[in-house]
C-alpha cells in the first residue's frame, strides 16, 4: 500500500508540475520571439501526395482547413483540425482547399454560381456540404448546392514554410515561419490568442516565436484522459451488466427490468452500427428511428420534468417559516414582478421623480448590486478552494483513499 | 492561449504562499480554528437515521470526472460517509454517469470500509453506472431511491441543470438530503430541496474539516487568508477609484490590475 501511495504521489506531482509550468511559462521561448506590427505574409504551402500518386499544393489561406482523422473516446473517427505549425512531413492529412456554390458543368469543367471555372486539380474531389461519406456525383449534383473541395487522406510530401512581415522599430522585418513556430495576436486585455498568419489584420501586434516544448505536448498529455475514458466505458457497461445479471438470477419483477436492459443494449449497439450505413437503407432508417424518434423525445420528456420539480421546489422555498425565508420571498417577488410589465403597472404612478422605486428599477438594482456582489464572493471562494485543494493533492497532503488508499 | 500573465502569476504565488505558510504553521503544532459547517456535522445524523430506518445510503458524486476539483473533494466526503456508515453497519449505493469514476468510487468504498474495520460492508455496497446522459442518470437515481427505500441521500460534487432532478427526486422519496457544490447557479435548487447544503469553498474544506488533519486544516485557513487578501485588494481598489477616478494614470492600482 505504501509503494502504491508513493507511486501515485510521484505521478501526481510530476503531472501537476508539467501543467503548472505549461501555464506559467510564456507560450513562446522569450529569446526566440519577434514582436511587431503585422504588415503582410507569404502563405505556407503544403504539398500533398494522394493515394493515386498525384501531388497537390495547398496554400494555407482563409477557407483552407487541414485536418487529421483521430479516434474520440467512443472509438469513432473524427476530423481534428491541425494548425499549420503542427503539420509535419510524412503524416496523413485531409485538406479542405475551398468551398463554393455549385453552378453546374461547362465543357466538362466545374463552374461556381457566378459562372467562374472552379476546375478540380488531380487528387481533389468535390463533396456535398453536410455529406462526409462519398464524393458528390457531378452529373446528379443540383445547381445551387454548397460544395467543398477536399484532398482526402493524402501524405504530406513537403512543406514550404511561409513568412510574416512585421514592422519593428519603423523597419520591415521578415520572420520565417516553421514547425513549432506560433503566431500570437496580442490583445489590449488578457493573454494573446494563437492565430494562423492569414487571420492577422494590418495593424495587429503580433508575437512570433518558437513554442515551448511544454506547449507542444499539451494535447498528448490530455490524451491520457481520453484513453482512460475509453477504457472506463467498458467498465461502466460491465458494472451495469453485473447489476442486471444479478437481477436476472433472482426471480421477481426485477427480472423483466434486467431483460429489458439487455434488449436495450442489443438495440443500442445495432443502432450505433447502422448509423454508418447509407441514408436510404433499412438499417439506417432503424438507427434514425431509435436515435431521433425514440431517444430524442425521451430526453425531452425528462427535461420537461424540471418544470414540475421547479414548481414544487419553489413552493417549499417560498413558504415563510423564518426571517430569512421571508426576506427571500420578498426579494423573489420584487425581482419576478420587476421582470414583467405588471411591475411597471403597479409602480408607474410614482412618477419620474421617484423612478428609482419603480419595480423594474428595484429588481435591476437587486440583480446588479447585491446579487453580483454575492456571486463574486462565491467565485472568489471557488477559486481559492480550488487552489487549496489542488495544492493538497499536488503536494500529497491529502490523506484520503483517492491518493492510494487508507490512512 | 491560456497562459499566465504576470498579474495572474503574482496572485498565484500569493495565494499558494498563504496556503503553504499556514500548512507549515499547522505542522509546527499550532492550533487552528475553522468554523463549524452544519451540513458536514449532519452527516452522522443522516447515517444514523438511515440505520434506524433500515435503508441504505445513497451517494452521488456529481456529474464530472476526477479531472474536476469538486469530484476530488467529493472523494474525501464519501470516504468519511463510509467510515461513519461502518459504525452503524449501513450499506452504500453510489450512482454515476461517468464510467471512469466507477473503479474510483469502488476503491474508495473498499479502502474506507477496510480502514474502519468493516470490509464486509464493501461487498454489500454497490457502485452503479446508470447512463452517460446526465438526465437519465438523475432519473435512474431517483428510481433507485424509491426501489431500494433509501433514507439518506448525499449529493456532493459538480452539478449542472440536473441538480434539481436529483434533489427533488430525493425529496419526493422522503430522504434526508445533504448536498454540496461550488456550482453557484445550482445552490438555490439544493437550498430549496435539501435539508443541508455545503456551499462553494465549504465543499473544498470538507476533507480537512472531517479528518481534522492539521496540515489539511492549515490549507483551509490559508484559503481564508487568501480571501482576506482579496477583500483588502477590493477595498484598495474602491479607494483608488474614488480618489483618482477610473482611467486616471495616477490610479496605479487600476493599471496594475488591467488584465
Amino acid at each position: 500500500m505504501a509503494a502504491r501511495r508513493r507511486f501515485i504521489a510521484i505521478l501526481t506531482f510530476l503531472a501537476g508540475l508539467y501543467f503548472l509550468l505549461e501555464f506559467v511559462l510564456p507560450p513562446t521561448v522569450p529569446g526566440r520571439t519577434s514582436r511587431g506590427i503585422y504588415l503582410s505574409h507569404d502563405p505556407t504551402v503544403v504539398r500533398l501526395r494522394t493515394g493515386a500518386g498525384d501531388f497537390v499544393d495547398v496554400a494555407v489561406r482563409p477557407g483552407v482547413e487541414l485536418s487529421m482523422m483521430v479516434r474520440d473516446p467512443t472509438g469513432k473517427l473524427q476530423a481534428k483540425v491541425q494548425r499549420t505549425r503542427e503539420v509535419s512531413v510524412g503524416e496523413t492529412l485531409t485538406a479542405r482547399t475551398r468551398t463554393f456554390v455549385f453552378g453546374g458543368l461547362r465543357n466538362g469543367l466545374v463552374v461556381d454560381a457566378e459562372g467562374a471555372v472552379a476546375a478540380l486539380r488531380p487528387g481533389e474531389q468535390l463533396y456535398l456540404d453536410g455529406s462526409e461519406e462519398t464524393p458528390a456525383d457531378l452529373a446528379a449534383l443540383p445547381i445551387g448546392s454548397k460544395v467543398r473541395v477536399e484532398v482526402r487522406s493524402a501524405r504530406v510530401a513537403e512543406v514550404q514554410w511561409g513568412s510574416v512581415t512585421l514592422l519593428q522599430n519603423r523597419e520591415r522585418a521578415t520572420i520565417q515561419l516553421g514547425p513549432h513556430v506560433a503566431v500570437l495576436r496580442e490583445k489590449r486585455k488578457g493573454t494573446p490568442d494563437e492565430i494562423e498568419p492569414y487571420e492577422a489584420r494590418v495593424g495587429d501586434t503580433l508575437a512570433i516565436g518558437h513554442t515551448t516544448f511544454l506547449r507542444d505536448q499539451r494535447d498528448t498529455a490530455a490524451q491520457f484522459n481520453t484513453v482512460l475514458g475509453t477504457l472506463a466505458l467498458g467498465m461502466g457497461l460491465l458494472s451495469l451488466a453485473m447489476v442486471n445479471g444479478r437481477k436476472l438470477k433472482r426471480s421477481g419483477e426485477d427480472r423483466w427490468v434486467a431483460l429489458a436492459f439487455f434488449a436495450a443494449v442489443a438495440v443500442g449497439v445495432c443502432a450505433g452500427v447502422y448509423k454508418y450505413y447509407d441514408p436510404n437503407t433499412t438499417e439506417r432508417a432503424f438507427s434514425d428511428t431509435i436515435v431521433f424518434r425514440l431517444l430524442g423525445p425521451v430526453g425531452s420528456t425528462i427535461f420537461s420534468l424540471l418544470a414540475f420539480y421547479l414548481a414544487s421546489a419553489a413552493y417549499r422555498a417560498f413558504r415563510i417559516r423564518s426571517a430569512e425565508a421571508a426576506l427571500m420571498m420578498a426579494t423573489a417577488l420584487i425581482v419576478m414582478l420587476g421582470q414583467t410589465p405588471f411591475g411597471m403597472y403597479l409602480t408607474g404612478w410614482l412618477g419620474e421623480q421617484l423612478k428609482a422605486l419603480w419595480l423594474p428599477n428595484v429588481a435591476g438594482w437587486i440583480l446588479r448590486v447585491p446579487n453580483s456582489a454575492v456571486v463574486r464572493g462565491l467565485i472568489f471562494g471557488t477559486m481559492l478552494g480550488g487552489i487549496g485543494t489542488a495544492l493538497r493533492y499536488w503536494l500529497n497532503l491529502e490523506k484520503g483513499s483517492a491518493m492510494g488508499g487508507g490512512d | 492561449m491560456d497562459n499566465a500573465n504576470w498579474q495572474v502569476l503574482l496572485l498565484m504565488v500569493v495565494f499558494a504562499g498563504l496556503v503553504l505558510w499556514k500548512i507549515g504553521s499547522a505542522r509546527k503544532g499550532r492550533q487552528l480554528y475553522i468554523r463549524p459547517i452544519p451540513g458536514l456535522n449532519a452527516i452522522e445524523e443522516a447515517v444514523g437515521r438511515s440505520a434506524e430506518l433500515g435503508g441504505p445510503l445513497l451517494f452521488h458524486g456529481g456529474i464530472a470526472d476526477f479531472t474536476n476539483v469538486q469530484t476530488l473533494a467529493a472523494v474525501g466526503i464519501l470516504e468519511h460517509i463510509c467510515k461513519t456508515a461502518a459504525k452503524y453497519g449501513n450499506r452504500i449505493l453510489v450512482t454515476t454517469a461517468m464510467p471512469v469514476m466507477v473503479p474510483i468510487w469502488e476503491d474508495v468504498i473498499k479502502a474506507s470500509f477496510a480502514a474502519a474495520g468493516r470490509p464486509e460492508l464493501a461487498n454489500w455496497s454497490e457502485v452503479r453506472f446508470i447512463s452517460p446522459a446526465g438526465d437519465l442518470t438523475a432519473l435512474g437515481t431517483t428510481q433507485l431511491l424509491v426501489d431500494e427505500k433509501v433514507s439518506s441521500c448525499f449529493l456532493f460534487g459538480a452539478y449542472d441543470y440536473t441538480s434539481l432532478l436529483y434533489s427533488e427526486g430525493g425529496q419526493i422519496a422522503g430522504c434526508m438530503q445533504i448536498a454540496g457544490t461550488s456550482d453557484y447557479y445550482q445552490i438555490p435548487f439544493f437550498v430549496a430541496s435539501c435539508d443541508y447544503v455545503v456551499m462553494v469553498e465549504e465543499l473544498f474544506a470538507c476533507s480537512a474539516y472531517l479528518t481534522r488533519e492539521p496540515t489539511m486544516l492549515g490549507s483551509v485557513v490559508g484559503q481564508d487568508l487568501g480571501k482576506l487578501f482579496l477583500l483588502l485588494l477590493i477595498l484598495a481598489g474602491v479607494i483608488g477609484a474614488t480618489l483618482f477616478g477610473s482611467g486616471n494614470p495616477l490610479n496605479v492600482y487600476e493599471s496594475l490590475l488591467r488584465f
